[in-house]
């Protein structure tokens, strides 16, 4: 019989028609669930070696998919596999720190270099442990495959422990452990398809967004691409000389911004001047509170739910982890 | 007698992936109940509501009466009421009628979506 690994300890199916969902819950494995039968989605989970039925990718979203996740509930192993929780990472190797400046005055950038390579796509994040016991997750603002290094933006945080040693103790030189990559929040387009693309966030959000951004411009994107970036005032825009520059030389890319200070508000700031969005893909990234309504609004604005891609920033406090949510200290 | 289910003669799970969003889009736009969903991620409330529309299509569902219960007791709290739970099985009308869903089928969903009335709020 078939073999279904999960976090070290192997299963076997009792009858060949078991699904995985099903082997794991006779094995006492508690893991949520609800239709078990491929609709609701509750039950998704990463595979990292093994075939998934295509049944149990139907539904799911273009990067789910590409990001190796499916429905338990609906897939009959046909073959040994390992499967994991989405928010599990796959990979794990220590880097070296080679490059920190600071991005604005309270965004540090670190370039670290992997010892192994890992299959980085830009939007994922990754978990960063400059010491054992402490850990927290960013995202990946570059296009590691290119550069040969991971570019992470870091806010500080009073109380928060690994953005502290990166502001305060990170020393090029220092050897960390990062774990990953995780996530379905990144460009994805095989097929070369022309569509718009709308980039909306806030904070160190723009971290993942610009890594997404960077991604589309290399791989050619066919379609207009619009980014906004929100904050408090202008010392917050990290990176906008960057974007400004990308917009004057790329006359399908549109950058603008919106702050509080003036009176600005990025969610209204957004609608003024939207027409059809039934085929942009929207990707939104910043604290839960900003990612929620503003995923709400698109969807109303007629972006197809499989077409919104998020990833909220969750802090210390927040009790409910969000599916697609990592947390930055 | 051979008998498709409900749920496969509207199309499995491609019709509740086809609904969701018109159903779902159709509540968040009734001021009348979308402040139910108020601050909610809708990655997660999209499960919910797959699930639920599985169950009233006679699909795959792993819904109870007490489940059904307790996920709305908070809402009891907001003021769920009959009038709300009416609007939701309009807009449930409504969308499948937008899917070319015949009346009979319709009035097949309502009657299932119904049976839950009780639970939901609270009275069984």
């Amino acid at each position: 019989m078939v073999k279904v690994t999960f976090q070290g300890t192997s299963y076997e199916a009792r009858d060949p028609s078991q699904t995985v969902l099903e082997i794991l819950l006779e094995n006492k494995v508690p893991h949520p669930f609800s239709c078990r039968g491929g609709v609701c989605q509750t039950c998704l989970m990463g595979c990292s070696s093994g075939s998934v039925s295509p049944e149990s990718q139907e539904g799911l979203k273009q990067t789910d998919i590409a990001a190796g996740y499916f429905l338990p509930c609906v897939c009959v192993p046909t073959e040994d596999m390992s499967v994991s929780l989405v928010e599990s990472p796959l990979h794990k190797t220590k880097a070296r720190l080679i490059h920190k400046r600071l991005l604005n005055s309270f965004v540090v950038r670190l370039d670290l270099e992997p010892s192994h390579e890992i299959p980085c796509i830009p939007g994922q994040y990754l978990n960063l442990s400059p010491k054992s016991g402490l850990s927290r997750c960013y995202s990946i603002a570059n296009i590691p495959e290119e550069d040969g290094y991971i570019e992470l933006n870091i806010k500080f945080h009073n109380q928060g422990m690994v953005s502290s040693w990166a502001h305060q103790e990170a020393q090029v030189g220092d050897e960390v452990t990062i774990t990953g990559p995780l996530g379905s929040c990144f460009y994805h387009n095989p097929e070369k398809k022309k569509f718009p693309i709308l980039l909306l966030g806030a904070g160190t959000g723009i971290a993942p967004l610009r890594g997404i951004l960077l991604d589309a411009l290399r791989q050619e994107h066919q379609g207009s691409i619009y980014l906004m970036q929100g904050g408090l005032n202008h010392s917050h825009l990290y990176y906008e000389g960057e974007f400004l520059n990308l917009a004057a030389s790329h006359s399908f890319f549109h950058y603008s911004s919106s702050l509080k200070e003036d009176g600005g508000d990025l969610k209204e700031d957004f609608l003024k001047g939207l027409t059809d969005l039934s085929q942009t893909r929207v990707y939104i990234c910043g604290s839960p509170q900003l990612v929620v309504s503003l995923k709400k609004m698109v969807f109303l604005k007629g972006v197809p739910f499989n077409h919104i891609f998020s990833d909220a920033f969750l802090t210390h406090k927040s009790s409910e982890p969000l599916k697609d949510s990592h947390k930055p200290d | 007698m051979s008998q498709v289910s409900l749920f496969e003669k509207l199309g499995g799970q491609n019709a509740v992936n086809q609904a969701v969003d018109i159903f779902y889009r159709k509540v968040l736009s009734d001021k009348e109940v979308s402040h139910f969903f108020d601050g909610i991620d809708m990655d997660k409330q999209r499960a919910k509501q797959k699930s639920f529309l599985s169950m009233v299509f006679g699909g795959p569902n792993n819904y109870t009466g007490r489940t059904m219960k307790e996920s709305h007791a908070h809402l009891l709290k907001k003021g769920l009421n009959d009038k709300h739970v009416d609007i939701i099985i309009n807009h449930l009308g409504s969308t499948l009628k937008e899917l070319g869903v015949d009346q009979e089928d319709i009035k097949k969903v309502a009657y299932i979506a119904e049976s839950v009335r009780n639970d939901v709020l609270g009275r069984s």
